[in-house]
């Protein structure tokens, strides 16, 4: 008789306690081999050899190609053991030859299959373009990496197969591992370990160790050293495992039982239904978890059906599993015989109609095994036990169903939901039926079918995790993210500051990639830049007031044959639900490019379009900061107004009904392409809403400076913008028509622009956001009137810069302290203001006053106060500056 | 003895106890059987189930309770030894056998069926 020894560090050992067992042969019952019997001690041994084998890095730090050319020697050891492999499989678990015979080829498939996704296709190394955290700039990657220490615990019904399932992915994923085969067939686990130290593979990575689950589990469950458990088997002992590798936190994927339903509806093929109930339930004797041991078939064919079905199966031949003609073998032991027959002893006691089978076999020329024949129980109830529980034989349960919505209520009345059929004529109505199915796997018109890169495993109390596929190799892999922080300075570090003094955020990054053209006549450029962005159909978006004053024409007509249309109706205050309009005339004009010709409202609107356009679905979806990847749908942005800077910033202002505030949309992807600031767009604009949208950009440049993200070169953008103004206001608002003066309020909103959307802003926006939102108070009015209070509440904390803006305003601050010299520059604004006509009281732009505390708890949770010079976190300090202001 | 009983159903400390507060607090008053069945794929075991005493069956009465079993099952598993297990996480009946089952014999707990 043929002796195995345990597999333990690349040796082949006897037992510690030097114990064997016999394995038997199910279809004779007689012992074929002595196999050692493996106890705690050398399940300690194992675990340690593959400890030790891990962390040496023997295996573990070989490069995925390296492996791939290794487990490709272990195949082709496979290859040579194969018709052993196969006549031991044979005779060990019952398998009929021809099922046995697949076995190593299968294997030597899936390892080379498998290898050579892992070393081509799995993305063991994943850089993250967009991290989703818009405070900490950063290099964002993932590294997956083996596991560790795995143990594999496989049953006895395929048992060469199964450890091909464990060994493979685990080998190839780096890790090693201690494989544990069913007492009741061990043969072929300690084959394929004989076939591994022929290839070379190093010590203790492959260890395969045979002995009873009772007491070997325990050990391989718990021992510290062990990182993973990956189980087929029973769902109860699986339930055990699970409670015992959660007290060192192990990872585990189990597949457990099943009792799967499969489905024949009314239109299937009739012969085909009938091949494929009995091959679901009765290949390889019922012994499948995943075997369709309900079958459903609806009464319009029933009679039929059952009539094929019971002749079927009484033509299948039950023999020696070597004999070359047998259909089915014997079940793999007696205690499986006699489990299957209290079970149709169960059945009938339950009152189901037995239509064929429910007796022993015995085989001519053989005295014993374990030979069941095929049983159909008919007119079964679905709550029945022999529909519940699963019997892991030879016997199928036939219910009968009216409706599809009937057989996927019967199928999913289940604890199982590991596989399972559908039978039909029509595809897209098994779909349909499959799709309604709670379980892991669903064949349509076949079962039993696996593949190498399809992931198998269960819903519900059939498993936990998946085997094969990229989602099986995925289960031998731990992530692993890696941050490489873009300043190592504790300075630069947003974060850090939670838990310092210093808010100033010192390092900084400056993209502001728009192309600005401007001057007196710029605006034929626009067809030039349409082309040289590579579009044809440009949409015009735009506002009724702005088409009124002839506007829009004269962008039609520099555009010429690029325009494939004009919206107008953009609101003065946009909110999703106007991008999404504007966005469903774009795509149902096709446009590939987006002129926007407008205030503030229209670019913002342009934005969230070129954004909505280019990803699809609807604004709402893409409310988010810094996750675009790739160039959007391209913009070309023309102000009518000065003040927004949004033709060269970062973010889109929408009001958001459902969030009852303004949301953004933040991302350097959104900077319109091209800015044109020809200002004969601004020459018809209104003396109040030139000196309102003015001070929207007075306060981009002075919030800006004192942001806690200031830096030296949105400094130097936010003062000019500030001279600009402080000398251009004046000159426009005494003649509008002076052109100069026009052009140079443009480009000191476009620096203004540049210097908030690096810089940021702060307090005065986050207010006016606020009363905006609530009292739909003009963005510009709003800024203005606020943004010389918040210049005095941010004093002490921002007096070197506001020094400066009292400069930039003309102010003679020789002799001055710097405190004193800030509180000037609040004063020099407000002197603007009144002297342009600009409103300078809340009261006067329709604020209540009693609703003051209210807006102030709104505006100290707006983002834009995050970056206030001094530190905001009290909702009365805010009201008392909206207090100053009314 | 008569050629029904049961020889012997060993019961561990606690597990007579276990299964009377069971069947009390239900408000069953039948036998317990010790059956054979499967909790899916592979590897049958021994569990407890609330059940009615047919004409074939063996019986036994131990501590109140009275235990059945089907002929065959007893011919396959020999005598029974019922465990109770109350630790953390952990608790259920622990039936072993003098012809284990299974190779898992021991490991896994399980409730009483009803």
């Amino acid at each position: 008789m043929e002796q195995y020894k345990l597999f333990i560090n690349g040796e082949f050992v006897d037992a510690a306690s030097g114990k064997t067992f016999e394995s038997l042969d199910p279809g004779t019952e007689l012992p074929i081999a002595q196999v050692a019997q493996a106890g705690k001690a050398d399940a300690e041994a194992a675990i340690a050899a593959a400890r030790k084998a891990f962390d040496s890095g023997v295996w573990s730090g070989l490069t995925p190609e390296a492996r791939m050319a290794k487990v490709q020697d272990f195949a082709d050891q496979v290859s040579q053991q194969a018709l052993r492999l196969t006549a031991t499989e044979c005779m060990d678990s019952g398998q009929i030859l021809k099922l046995a015979g697949f076995a190593p080829l299968l294997g030597m498939g899936l390892l080379r299959n498998l290898a050579l996704t892992a070393a081509t296709k799995f993305p063991w190394h994943e850089e993250i373009p967009v991290s989703g955290n818009a405070f900490a700039p950063a290099r964002e990657f993932i590294r997956r990496e083996p596991i560790g220490v795995c143990v594999g615990i496989i049953p006895w019904n395929f048992p060469m197969t199964m450890a091909f399932w464990k060994l493979g992915p685990a080998l190839i994923m780096g890790n090693t591992i201690v494989l544990k085969p069913a007492t009741v067939t061990p043969l072929s686990a300690l084959i394929l370990a004989e076939a591994a130290k022929a290839a070379g593979i190093p010590d203790g990575v492959v260890n395969v160790i045979a002995g009873p689950g009772g007491e070997l589990g325990q050990v391989l469950c718990t021992h510290p050293d062990v990182d993973k458990i990956a189980f087929t088997g029973s769902t109860e002992i699986g339930r055990e495992i699970m409670r015992m590798a959660s007290a060192t936190v192990k990872k585990v994927t189990l597949e457990l039982g099943g009792k799967s339903a499969n489905i024949i509806l009314d239109d299937a093929d009739m012969d085909l239904a009938v091949e494929g109930a009995c091959f679901g339930t009765f290949f390889h004797q019922g012994q499948i978890c995943e075997s369709g041991t309900r079958v459903l078939v609806s009464s319009k064919i029933y009679d039929q059906f059952m009539e094929k079905m019971k002749k079927r199966a009484e033509a299948l031949r039950v023999g020696y599993q070597m004999d070359p003609t047998s259909h089915m073998g014997p079940l793999v032991s007696k205690e499986q015989l006699a489990t299957v027959e209290r079970y149709v002893k169960i059945g009938r006691d339950e009152g189901a109609e037995l239509i064929t089978g429910g007796k022993r076999v015995e085989v001519a020329g053989i005295k014993g095994g374990y030979y069941y024949a095929p049983t159909i129980f008919a007119n079964v109830n679905n709550k029945m036990r022999i529909a519940q529980e699963e019997i892991f034989g030879p016997v199928v349960c036939v219910i009968k169903y009216d409706s599809d919505e009937e057989a996927v209520a019967i199928a999913n009345d289940s604890i199982y939901g590991l596989g399972g059929g559908v039978f039909s004529g029509n595809t897209a109505r098994a779909e349909r039926v499959a799709a309604g199915v709670r379980t892991g796997s669903m064949w349509i018109n076949n079962y039993h079918i696996f593949a190498d890169f399809c992931p198998f495993g269960g819903y519900k109390q059939s498993g936990v995790g998946r085997e094969l596929g990229l989602a099986g190799l995925h289960e031998y892999t731990l992530v692993k993210r890696v941050h490489v922080s873009a300043m190592a300075d504790a300075r630069s570090n947003m974060t850090f500051q939670l838990l310092s003094d210093y808010k100033k955020v010192d390092g900084f990054g400056y993209n502001c990639p728009t192309n600005v053209i401007a001057g007196h006549g710029c605006l034929p450029s626009i067809s030039k830049a349409v082309a040289d962005l590579g579009c044809k159909r440009a949409l015009i978006l735009t506002d009724p007031g702005v088409r009124q004053a002839g506007l829009t024409q004269l962008v039609k007509d520099a555009l010429a044959g690029f325009c494939v249309g004009i919206y107008d109706k953009i609101p003065a205050d946009p909110d999703l639900e106007s991008v999404d309009a504007a966005t469903a005339v774009a795509r149902e004009l096709k446009a590939d490019c987006i002129v926007s010709v407008g205030g503030g409202s229209v670019i913002d609107t342009a934005k969230a379009v070129c954004v909505t356009l280019k990803n699809g679905g609807k604004a709402n979806d893409h409310l988010n900061f810094l996750v675009l990847t790739e160039p959007q749908t391209p913009h070309i942005a023309i102000p009518t107004t000065s003040g927004t800077g949004s033709e060269v910033t970062n973010v889109s202002v929408l009001t958001s009904k459902g969030a009852g505030r303004k949301l953004f949309i933040v991302d350097a992807r959104i900077m319109p392409n091209v800015a044109i600031l020809d200002p004969r767009f601004t020459m018809t604009l209104p003396k109040s809403l030139t000196v309102t949208t003015a001070m929207d950009a007075m306060t981009h440049a002075v919030e800006a400076m004192t942001s806690i993200m200031s830096n030296p070169i949105c400094d130097g953008m936010a003062l000019q913008a500030i001279r600009m103004i402080n000398k251009n206001l004046p000159l426009v608002v005494a003649d509008g028509k002076n052109e100069k003066a026009r052009l140079n309020m443009q480009i000191a909103a476009t620096m203004a622009g540049w210097a908030f959307t690096v810089a940021q802003v702060g307090l005065a926006h986050g207010m006016a956001h606020t009363i905006g939102t609530l009292h739909h108070v003009p963005h510009g009015a709003a800024c203005g009137i606020l943004l010389p209070k918040v210049m005095r509440y941010n004093v002490d904390h921002s007096a070197d810069k506001l020094t400066q803006v009292a400069q930039a305003m003309g102010v003679n601050t020789t002799g001055m302290s710097e405190h004193d010299a800030a509180l000037a520059a609040a004063d020099a604004v407000e002197a603007l203001m009144k002297k342009a006509g600009h409103p300078v009281r809340l009261r006067d732009v329709g604020v209540p006053e009693e609703n003051l505390p209210i807006c102030a708890f709104h505006a100290i949770a707006d983002t834009a106060v995050i970056f206030n010079g001094r530190p905001v976190s009290d909702p009365n300090e805010v009201l008392e500056v909206y207090k100053q202001a009314y | 003895m008569s050629e029904r009983t049961i020889p012997q159903v060993k019961l561990e400390s606690g597990a007579g106890q276990a299964a009377s507060r069971f069947l009390n607090e239900k408000g069953i008053g039948r036998p317990l059987r010790i059956d054979l069945r499967f909790t899916g794929c592979c590897d049958a075991s021994l569990g407890l189930r609330v059940d009615d005493i047919s004409e074939s069956d063996l019986y036994i009465v131990a501590e109140g309770l009275i235990f059945v079993m089907d002929p065959e099952v007893y011919r396959l598993a020999g005598e029974v030894t019922i465990a109770y297990v109350e630790e953390e996480g952990r608790k259920g009946f622990m039936l072993t056998s003098e012809r284990p089952v299974s190779e898992w014999e021991g490991f896994g707990v399980s409730d009483i069926q009803v």
